[in-house]
């Protein structure tokens, strides 16, 4: 049922056309305090309500709210999980669904320091 | 307890009548080679103590090679030109014997792997030379780190 959902979202996304997909920008900025940092960006001239919601992998609910901004500016800070797909689905009343997707790929490594003293 | 420390020369792990029998002859001829030894010694006092003839006090070296697996190994080289009988111990970090490995190679380049390098902090390589009774300690102090390398990528649909 998750996945049925989130490949409907997908395909709205691809759907979304006349410059939907460009009024929402999703940009990582890199790791920051072990989380992952997103900026999120919506251009909203009309400020109409809409829904910003962010899903992982398995269509789990990480964030959801509304806003009404004109021009709406966020940052996200994402805890770093095994999940390596993150969606950002912008909805409005109005238009098609715009759905950002980002693949995460954590490797974790062992790296061994070692010094070596002669003592006697 | 040897066999938390794997050496690449299985040589030295052998147990058996065979490596027995080769023991004792060993041992007896080293104790031969003590003696001439301490000859050697009680003659160099005699000579005013400068060192003369052979001396087996060349420093030992223990470096440690990383693998492409992560595990590193520590290549211990120790130039016995004596060819006296020494002896290599592994100690952790509270003093427990790991490995004791006996040998006389003259020129000893051996690598010795660690069974279980993440939860090894310290290891304490002593070499131990009967022929001169100078022993040599390395300490090793071994940080493990785990590294999250984190790579995100926007998917086009």
């Amino acid at each position: 049922m998750l996945v049925m959902t989130l490949a409907t979202a997908h395909a709205q996304s691809v759907a979304a056309g006349d410059g939907q997909n460009e009024k929402a920008t999703v940009k990582y900025l890199g790791i920051q305090d072990d989380m992952i940092v997103f900026n999120v960006a919506y251009t909203n001239p009309e400020s109409n309500r809409f829904e910003l919601v962010i899903k992982d992998q398995d269509g789990s609910m990480v964030y959801q709210n509304s806003f009404t901004d004109k021009s709406f500016y966020k940052q996200f800070r994402l805890p770093k999980t095994d999940k390596d797909r993150i969606f950002f689905v912008f909805h409005n009343n109005h238009d098609a669904d715009v759905v950002k997707t980002f693949e995460v790929n954590v490797n974790s490594r062992f790296v061994h320091s070692v010094a070596i003293k002669k003592i006697d | 307890m040897t066999s938390q420390i794997h050496e690449h020369h299985k040589k030295s792990f052998m147990h058996g009548s065979k490596s027995m029998i080769s023991r004792l002859r060993k041992s007896i001829s080293l104790s031969l080679l003590t003696v001439l030894f301490a000859s050697i010694s009680i003659a160099t006092l005699g000579n005013g103590g400068e060192p003369i003839g052979i001396r087996s006090a060349a420093t030992a070296e223990v470096k440690y090679i990383a693998t492409k697996e992560g595990d590193g190994m520590f290549n211990v080289i120790y130039n016995n030109a004596a060819g006296s009988r020494f002896s290599i111990a592994v100690l952790d970090e509270y003093g427990n014997q790991l490995y004791q490995g006996f040998f006389s190679d003259r020129k000893f380049n051996r690598k010795f792997r660690l069974a279980d390098p993440e939860s090894t902090s310290k290891v304490t390589f002593v070499i131990r030379n009967s022929g001169d009774n100078v022993v040599q300690r390395f300490e090793v102090d071994v940080t493990n780190q785990l590294v999250e390398d984190v790579q995100v990528t926007e998917i086009h649909g």
